[in-house]
């Protein structure tokens, strides 16, 4: 009986990690970037940077209702929507910049990001597909 | 609409049985010829996502609804705090918004224009940010036209309530210098060193202020307003410095109507004026960490401050809770001055202000704080803080002001 109780709590758990989202950071399968570190990674989504050892990077976001939205900003920027929000009021508002695009869905993501080798895109690790190559893993 | 769908219909009823007498490989091929047009549509309509980014005129704005009162006792009449809270509930003083057009000429050059309308100044709208963007380079890029000027770290967006945690940023660094808009040209330059991103800007331009209430309205002409800022961000650290000056002069009947009597011969001309500045700020998401210190500088007679606060706050979920302590005092009085004109234009005060915020929404914030305003008065001056009185005096050397306000962009 305690051996069923514990295995079903294992299997509990099992289910439970798999449930958390592990969002990683893509460009394009022919992208000239190799490795980003999250400073990079930060600095790109914050719009601090426009490019990277040279070459130009354009970040892209998914639509805010999209959960792997809120899982990369909270575990690589450590940010909550709301916070993100707040920050880029303070860009707008005083002409800094422009928070990233944003696209329709993650199937625009995937298309414009191994489209053009200037998108850096995010997504949930499972859904890369062979024309993307993972450049961060938090 | 309905008739086109029978004519379908029937059309395809009426294929139905050509349909059963085309051999397989045909309808095969068929099939395979209109995923191909649909692949090819689909790379279109993407192609098009990539050529296009996004609309030619971008729209924002943002709002806040506020609401205050003050708890100030006085010998006769009433008192307002600098904000606008008095005696009774007021509706209008913090209550504010604006709405910008980013309007993207060519792939380097963008016209932005900010209309602000504020119940502090009766909803009059006016043009607060009207400037040319011009991208040098990917790290240069000039504006030229009227700008807010960038004199401390929140000074950019004092406006745009959900920007900041605060419901009115303290009044001891940011109502120091009345200074809001200039008519300017801005040079800023983007570069990082490491992992550290900086951006450095540089300005030039002038301004016409109205002093406030409690100088009567006079109007201090700011000309030569040039100024260097720098700005660094570290993970989730961020540096501020930044030093402007102006040649500022004050008309001799407005100095009057201020209360400097003209027997004492006092002039306000091409005075070379000061605002200096130093910034700290920590933000990880779970706490959040600000502080200031800022001086302003007028090299004459006239009463030099000497500024600053600290907050700290806890995100909890959607609550944050804060608490900010921020003080003005005068520096290098000219003491050969009548006491009485030391005490009418310097500024001193302390205060406490404890905060609570909460995310409505991802875009709506409600925030509520309660300020207790104290040491107004030394062996040096005796003032009324930020307090502006009618007819009399306070009462006591403390006052309390409580603020609510939702803000929110769009």
């Amino acid at each position: 009986m305690m051996k069923r109780i514990m295995l079903s709590c294992l299997l509990l758990l099992g289910g439970l990690t798999q449930a958390v989202a592990e969002p990683v950071v893509v460009v394009s399968a022919n992208s000239r970037l190799g490795a980003l570190t999250q400073d990079e990674v930060r600095q790109i989504f914050n719009g601090q940077i426009r490019r990277v050892s040279g070459a130009p990077v354009t970040p892209l976001d998914l639509p805010s209702r999209d959960d792997a939205r809120a899982d990369f900003y909270q575990q690589v920027l450590g940010k909550s929507a709301e916070q993100m929000k707040s920050y880029w009021a303070r860009m707008i508002f005083t002409g800094r910049g422009m928070p990233p695009r944003e696209v329709s869905s993650e199937r625009e993501m995937l298309m414009l990001v191994g489209s053009d080798r200037d998108f850096v895109g995010y997504l949930d690790a499972s859904r890369v597909t062979p024309d993307l190559k993972v450049v961060y893993r938090p | 609409m309905r008739k086109a769908l029978s004519v379908v219909l029937g059309a395809s009823l009426a294929a139905g049985p050509l349909w059963a007498q085309t051999p397989e490989s045909e309808v095969q091929q068929r099939l395979q010829d209109y995923e191909k047009r649909l692949a090819q549509l689909e790379e279109q309509q993407y192609d098009n996502a990539v050529r296009n980014p996004g609309d030619r005129i971008k729209v924002n704005g943002f709002l806040s609804a506020g609401m205050s009162r003050a708890e100030v006792d006085t010998t006769a009449g009433s008192a307002t705090y600098i904000d606008g809270a008095d005696e009774k509930w007021s509706h209008d003083a913090l209550t504010r918004a604006g709405i910008q057009f980013n309007a993207s000429l060519n792939d380097r050059a963008e016209a932005v224009v900010q209309l602000f309308a504020s119940g502090a100044d009766e909803f009059d709208a006016e043009l607060q940010w009207a400037y040319l963007d011009y991208q040098l380079t990917d790290a240069v890029s000039i504006k030229a036209g009227r700008i807010v000027a960038p004199f401390y770290m929140h000074s950019q967006y004092i406006d745009v309530g959900y920007a900041y945690p605060w419901v009115s940023l303290p009044a001891e660094v940011y109502q120091l210098a009345p200074i809001k808009t200039m008519e300017a040209v801005e040079a800023s330059w983007r570069f990082t060193t490491g992992p550290v991103s900086h951006r450095l800007s540089g300005f030039w331009g002038s301004s016409t202020v109205d002093g406030g209430e409690r100088v009567a309205n006079a109007q201090f002409q700011a000309d030569d307003l040039s100024g260097l800022n720098l700005t660094s961000y570290w993970r989730n650290w961020t540096v501020r410095a930044a030093y402007s000056g102006a040649s500022v002069s004050v008309s001799d009947e407005d100095l009057a109507g201020a209360g400097v009597p003209p027997v004492l011969g006092l002039g306000f001309d091409e005075v070379y004026t000061y605002f200096a500045g130093l910034g700290l700020q920590y933000d990880d998401g779970s706490w959040f960490f600000s502080a200031e210190k800022a001086r302003l500088d007028f090299g004459n007679w006239y009463p030099s401050s000497e500024s600053g606060y600290v907050t700290l706050g806890k995100y909890l979920g959607k609550w944050m809770p804060m608490v900010t302590w921020a003080e003005v005092s005068p520096s290098d009085l000219d003491r050969s001055l009548p006491a009485v004109l030391n005490n009418a234009l310097a500024e001193r005060q302390k205060s406490w202000t404890g905060g609570l915020r909460y995310s409505l929404t991802d875009a709506i914030a409600l925030k509520g704080e309660v300020s207790y305003y104290y040491d107004f008065s030394s062996d040096d001056v005796t003032t009324s803080g930020f307090f502006l009185n009618d007819g009399g005096q306070l009462e006591d050397d403390h006052a309390t002001v409580i603020r609510l306000s939702a803000d929110l962009v769009f």
